[in-house]
């Protein structure tokens, strides 16, 4: 802070920490600590009191309706439905005075029940204040299948995490200490141009590849184990490799740049010095460059694994409905299909707590430092 | 273990249209400590990783004992290198790192550490075996590296400045050490230096190179002493030059005139009357006070004295040039800082050579401005 003062001067620095703690508090700590709050709290949808408001939330649109009806006559009954907004003189016969007593009666019945009704949710909701809020319920909760979904989605994830690792090695390894400054240039720059393309762009690029009459199919038909006339097509979207092939393409440069970067920083005399030694091609990567290699590795494999095991795009994107949900979609439901944000932060903060311990494995079977990653 | 000897035939190194190394033709003695001393650039590490393998020779051939290197690979060559910054692998422990050629030979473990701690022990490194590198200090892990390239047992070790990162105190120290190990495994050393003092104290033989050329090969010595081209003169010690035409060649001495007056030296063979030619006289062959008895005589007056212990470092100037003198305690008495006085210097001291190019000693002693 003090040195901050020393190269800034007072303004900056009280604004640049302004901003800093806003970012924090607005963005990072408040909603972290809402969902954490929310994920905490039960909501039990089938007790008495949820079953209480649906209840008198109907109530109070039959009731609605009625006194709608007594004000401007019956509901004009169109194709069976009624509908009090095409109300119009000309088509609606007006109440007899028997049905307007009818209607009446029934609203007075109506206001009856609402009244009970309100009594009991008053009565539960005093009881439900009283009782402790906060449970783990949210967290136990998870179905089977859920459960099941989580754990594929994770097995998944890991699947990418090893194939991103398998195609990246030997390109960092080209680009960082077999090439001259001419071919990194170029090797770079083609890495990078597809990463210039909008990320759903790069994802919808390869419904064009999967697709009933895509690439594939199309290529399949002229070497003739497929057929368009007859409809003999694969269905490739059925194929859970489709998303692991997306999943690897998206995010394989978060694991091309860190081990490109720690093995740029390998001293070539050490792979001359291994050779002239007498170590062959593996032993050299065994011995020498994987070991200077890891933490970039590490921070590879981490990030990979974060990016795929949190990807909600990709798969929504790629199994069209085909393929068994992932669990990001699971909790995307779980907001906004079933408005349950309370177990919906549960899930999320479940799979935080998976990627978290992720974190660590990686970093104890790499023999990492945090402080390592961090360079 | 024994050391070959290394043999090459009009070698020569190409990058481009640049050549690194001019067709050369080199004899290395079994069981030598060599050093190839020279500027940087001059192509002496491009000669080395030539021999090493690391680098395939533009045209010629090199051989080590009765093997041509001809398409031989690093790892099977029986050459080990030392790398200027020793490229230790810094996570292994130094036993580690010195058993890796073994490792890489398929030598089991007990076998890998017997050799290793025997090196160990040769270097002088017992009880830090199971250290890192990066837990030493600079001269042990100098240490760890020799021992590294001597577990493979090869017949050459190729040193590329190996103490060039050490400070002083530690750098004379560890000369020493190398050439007691040397002394001790009797393997051929090519020792690879801009450091003179390195070549000079170490080397049986030095080769002094200078644009992919080697000037000389000889013992240090003899390249002190008679230096066959003024790049050789002035590159290794120091020297003041002064230049003349030659007007007279009589007994293996040369008469020059120049602006000092008549100057008398040791001739050289390609030395002709009335070529152009320079006269080196080493600072340590100047003398004070008995300028009669001597063949040359130049006047001077003092201009700085550098106190460097065991003898004084005097710049004179001679009106436009100057001079450097090294003086004994007591000729250092005899001066008068405010008088003119001069210097003597005997002809068998000097050797007279055709003018050519001088080392660029980024202005040490003749380039002392007045």
């Amino acid at each position: 802070m003090k040195s901050l003062f020393e190269i800034y001067g007072w303004p900056l620095t009280t604004l640049f920490s302004a901003c800093v703690a806003l970012w924090l508090t607005v963005l990072i700590v408040a909603p972290q600590f809402f969902m954490a709050e929310l994920s905490l709290r039960f909501e039990d949808r089938g007790d008495r009191l949820t079953k209480i408001v649906n209840d008198l939330d109907v109530l109070y649109r039959e009731k609605g309706t009625k006194e709608f009806d007594l004000e401007n006559g019956p509901a004009c009954n169109t194709m069976g439905m009624v509908n009090p907004v095409m109300t119009n003189e000309s088509s609606c016969t007006p109440f007899g005075e028997e049905d307007r007593l009818r209607v009446e009666q029934q609203v007075h019945e109506i206001e009856d029940r609402i009244q009970s009704l309100l009594v009991e949710e008053q009565n539960l909701k005093k009881i439900k204040a009283q009782q402790f809020p906060y449970s783990i319920k949210n967290y136990t909760a998870m179905t089977g299948l859920h459960a099941w979904t989580l754990a594929k989605t994770v097995a998944f994830s890991l699947i990418v995490t090893l194939i991103a690792l398998a195609a990246c090695y030997p390109v960092a390894y080209a680009v960082a200490l077999r090439s001259g400054p001419v071919k990194t240039g170029i090797l770079f720059t083609a890495l990078f141009i597809p990463y210039a393309v909008n990320e759903l762009m790069r994802i919808y690029a390869w419904l064009t590849v999967f697709d009933l009459h895509g690439l594939l199919n199309t290529l399949l038909a002229i070497i003739g184990m497929a057929s368009f006339a007859s409809d003999e097509l694969i269905v490739w979207y059925r194929f859970p490799g489709t998303v692991l092939v997306v999943l690897v393409y998206t995010y394989i440069l978060f694991m091309v740049f860190p081990i490109y970067n720690t093995m740029a920083t390998l001293d070539p005399n050490q792979v001359e010095a291994a050779r002239d030694l007498g170590a062959k091609t593996w032993r050299i990567h065994w011995r020498i460059i994987i070991p200077h290699t890891k933490p970039g590795i590490a921070v590879g494999c981490i990030m990979t694994f974060m990016l795929a095991a949190g990807s909600f795009s990709v798969p929504h994107i790629i199994t069209r409905g085909l393929q068994p949900k992932w669990f990001t979609q699971l909790i995307y439901d779980k907001f906004f299909e079933s408005s349950n944000w309370n177990l919906g932060s549960a899930y999320s903060f479940t799979l935080l707590l998976i990627c978290i311990l992720f974190i660590f494995a990686v970093m104890a079977s790499f023999g990492v430092k945090l402080r390592q990653l961090a360079r | 273990m024994r050391g070959k000897e290394v043999v090459l035939e009009k070698v020569s190194a190409k990058f481009g249209d640049f050549t690194a190394v001019h067709p050369t033709d080199l004899v290395v003695n079994a069981g030598e400590f060599f050093s190839i001393l020279g500027p940087s650039g001059c192509g002496k590490t491009t000669m080395l990783r030539m021999i090493s393998g690391f680098l395939s020779p533009a045209g010629g051939s090199i051989r080590i004992g009765d093997d041509t290197m001809l398409g031989v690979r690093p790892n099977q060559r029986p050459t080990a290198l030392i790398f200027q910054n020793l490229a230790l692998f810094p996570y292994m422990t130094v036993w580690e790192n010195i058993a890796f050629g073994l490792e890489a030979r398929g030598v089991n473990k007990a076998g890998r550490r017997k050799r290793a701690l025997e090196l160990i022990e040769l270097v002088a490194l017992s009880g830090e075996e199971m250290k890192k590198p990066d837990e030493l200090s600079g001269g042990q892990r100098q240490r760890v590296a020799v021992a590294r390239a001597l577990a493979v047992e090869p017949s050459v070790l190729l040193l590329d400045e190996p103490l060039a990162a050490l400070d002083l105190k530690l750098r004379q120290h560890m000369r020493a050490e190398l050439r007691h190990i040397q002394r001790m495994t009797r393997v051929t050393f090519i020792y690879i230096t801009h450091d003179q003092g390195e070549a000079l104290t170490m080397s049986d033989r030095v080769a002094v190179m200078n644009h992919g050329r080697m000037e000389q090969v000889d013992t240090a010595d003899r390249i002190y002493d008679h230096p066959s081209t003024p790049f050789v003169a002035s590159f290794v010690g120091e020297n003041n030059i002064l230049k003349g035409r030659v007007t007279a060649i009589e007994n293996g001495i040369a008469t020059l005139e120049s602006e000092f007056g008549i100057l008398r030296g040791r001739t050289t063979p390609e030395l002709a009357v009335g070529v152009d030619a320079m006269l080196f006289v080493r600072p340590e062959a100047l003398k004070i006070g008995d300028e009669s008895q001597s063949d040359n005589r130049v006047a001077v007056k003092p201009v700085r004295r550098d106190m460097e212990g065991a003898f004084v470092n005097w710049v004179l100037s001679t009106g436009e040039r100057s001079l450097v003198a090294h003086m004994t305690k007591a000729a250092d008495a005899k001066i008068d800082h405010n008088r003119s006085m001069h210097v003597g210097f005997a002809a068998n001291d000097t050797i007279v050579m055709v003018s050519g190019e001088i080392a660029d000693t980024g202005g040490r002693v003749h380039e002392v401005p007045v």
